[in-house]
């Protein structure tokens, strides 16, 4: 008998997690990780290179493996990094960190572009024209870009950026004014990682809402005794999902569209070093929050120009900026990705967008919901697995969704056949 | 004196509103605001350092312990040691000189309450700068970095009454003590 193959389709943090997962608790399944960066671990979330960007978790919570809590606290007290378990540390270490994790393991340089079930498994393409044979494939995609901005006239393509993470986007603009399009974590990183390249000129976060996240505090108990609602909101999330999968659809529909932006900003928080350079940057008046619904942009030769119906007044006013930086969160529409193996999974029918148009339909095992029924060996891992589930971007999440999978690969890879099952 | 107009009632207002959304940002852009409109130019609200230590005063106490205000002067070269902030979080305003903050990352502690800590960033501060104060990033030392008396004013977000301050040891480590603050007149 073969020993099953699993390939992973992605390696950056899900997938290397996932790929160390299966090398513990299955040495005998093969696997094969597709990604075209360099080195497995730190994928485009762990790839800055600003040492102020930082995890949004602290190390203690950080390992990237579920059942050996300690893993990432030990390994930055081997290497004598400056950082104990209540530390927020660099998002650039963090990627070192996954890099060590996924050394060793067998890597493909391309990306997966299309799969298809055959009598005797999946056929899986990559965009280098090559293929391979596998008994699984799990989706590690991880987060999706922001969602389109509509309507960017030609004039301003050059100022404006689809995304924090384009190149160039986060260099300095001396002393101009620069826009950020959201108020969220990311378009806090986008200012630091400005202000890190030297940008001296104001900048401005724009959000409907203009919801700014909270601050991580982390302490023995809370001062004063009684509870912090950090403390009762971390609570709640090893429950998360549950509570969630029981919710009608009706309630979810509600809940993403008028809650879920309260909940995200208590629920995803900022480093106390990030909270500290944000509160002085507001404090200065170098950074401004502005909240309102937002007209078409327009562009003159020399700047852009993005009207603003203020949130509460109701006033018109226009905001003038050199650049507009899109920091709003994640396209969650599976159909808009414009992901080339999303599309070919949707064609063939091996994927289901999720009801509520986020995510795609999972099973609890993290297995794609196919249409017709038919089992195929398909899952994922990590974001785009929202939807099904409301927690699964956060890497708590993902090591013990690459645990449960990893056992359940494990159990099956003595009869390949049921790695569908 | 524009300052004379202000009472601490005036002062504690947006104080209190900012404590209130429980968010740093906001204490800090309230103290900020305050400090532009001439709330803290008053010298009679500080007392004068004492000759072997700086002087702290409290101003304003909320009645439901959410938070405290402090008014602190310094001598020039006068500093505090390494400090915690006993978990609370808050902002700190210069108001007038230049202040130095060292701040520290506590690496570990270990069962003989022993501390490690690591060197965080050190900058200087001229007045209307707010520094911040979150857990686990409250160990810093403060202290005058001009030669001419500075003067500060600090919230915390809640009674602070006694905090640890470290000591250095020559193993590296560095052990606490409990320290109560003093409430000068």
């Amino acid at each position: 008998m073969r020993n099953a193959t699993v390939v992973i389709a992605g390696g950056g943090a899900s997938g290397t997690i996932l790929a160390a997962a299966i090398a513990r608790y299955a040495p005998r399944a093969a696997v094969v990780v597709v990604e075209p960066r360099e080195r497995l671990g730190p994928g485009l979330a762990y790839s800055t290179a600003c040492p102020d960007h930082l995890l949004n978790v602290p190390a203690a919570r950080m390992s990237a493996l579920a059942d050996a809590p300690e893993h990432f606290v030990d390994w930055l007290s081997r290497r004598g990094e400056p950082y104990g378990a209540a530390s927020f540390v660099p998002r650039a270490l963090y990627g070192e960190y996954l890099a060590c994790v996924g050394a060793g393991l067998r890597h493909v340089r391309a990306r997966v572009c299309d799969a298809s079930l055959e009598e005797r498994g999946l056929r899986i393409c990559l965009d280098t024209g090559e293929s391979l044979d596998g008994d699984a494939l799990v989706l590690a995609l991880g987060n999706a870009a922001p969602a389109r901005w509509p309507g960017v006239p030609a004039l301003a393509a050059h100022r404006f950026f689809a995304s924090a993470w384009e190149a160039g986007a986060l260099e300095s603009a001396g002393d101009e004014h620069v826009l950020l399009l959201g108020t969220g974590l990311t378009a806090v990183d986008a200012v630091l990682g400005l202000r890190f390249n030297g940008h001296r000129g104001p900048i401005s976060m724009l959000s409907r809402r203009g919801l700014l996240p909270h601050e991580h505090r982390v302490f023995d108990a809370p001062p004063g005794g009684g509870s912090d609602w950090r403390t009762r909101v971390d609570a709640v999330r090893p429950q998360s999902n549950a509570i969630w999968q029981r919710m009608p659809l009706a309630e979810k529909r509600r809940f993403l569209r008028h809650l879920m932006p309260y909940w995200t900003i208590h629920r995803h928080r900022m480093a106390p070093e990030v909270a500290r350079a944000i509160a002085a940057e507001i404090a200065a008046g170098t950074l401004r929050m502005l909240a309102g619904r937002t007209g078409e942009l327009a562009a003159t030769a020399r700047s852009l120009r993005v009207p603003l119906r203020v949130r509460g007044s109701g006033e018109r006013i226009t905001i003038q900026a050199s650049r507009a930086i899109n920091c709003s969160g994640p396209e969650h529409d599976v159909r808009r990705l414009g992901n080339p193996l999303i599309d070919r999974l949707l064609q063939r029918g091996l994927m289901v967008p999720h009801p509520l148009g986020v995510g795609i339909e999972t099973r609890d095992d993290g297995a794609l919901c196919v249409s017709g029924g038919v089992a195929a060996p398909l899952y994922a891992i990590g974001p785009v697995r929202f939807g099904t589930l409301i927690e699964t971007t956060a890497i708590p999440e993902i090591r013990a969704q690459a645990n449960d999978l990893a056992r359940k690969l494990s159990a099956a890879a003595c009869g390949a056949d049921s790695l569908a099952g | 004196m524009l300052s004379a107009l202000w009472s601490v009632d005036e002062m504690l207002a947006p104080i209190e509103r900012a404590i209130r959304t429980d968010r740093v940002t906001a204490l800090a852009a309230a103290l900020a605001r305050l400090d532009e409109a001439g709330a803290f130019d008053d010298p009679a609200l500080f007392a004068s350092p004492l000759p072997h230590r700086y002087a702290r005063r409290p101003i304003a106490c909320d009645p439901l312990g959410r938070f405290v205000v402090l008014a602190m002067s310094w001598a020039p070269a006068q500093s505090s040691p390494l400090h915690d902030h006993a978990g609370l979080w808050g902002a700190e305003i210069v108001v007038a000189g230049t202040m130095r903050e060292k701040t520290f990352r506590l690496i570990e502690r270990d069962g003989r309450d022993r501390y490690r800590f690591s060197p965080e960033r050190e900058r200087v501060a001229a007045k209307g700068e707010v520094g911040i104060v979150i857990p686990p990033l409250e160990y810093h030392e403060f202290g005058n970095a001009g030669d001419t008396p500075a003067r500060t004013v600090h919230v915390y977000a809640g009674d602070l009454r006694r905090c640890r301050s470290y000591v250095a040891g020559e193993d590296g480590a560095w052990r606490a003590r409990v320290a109560e603050l003093p409430a000068d007149a």
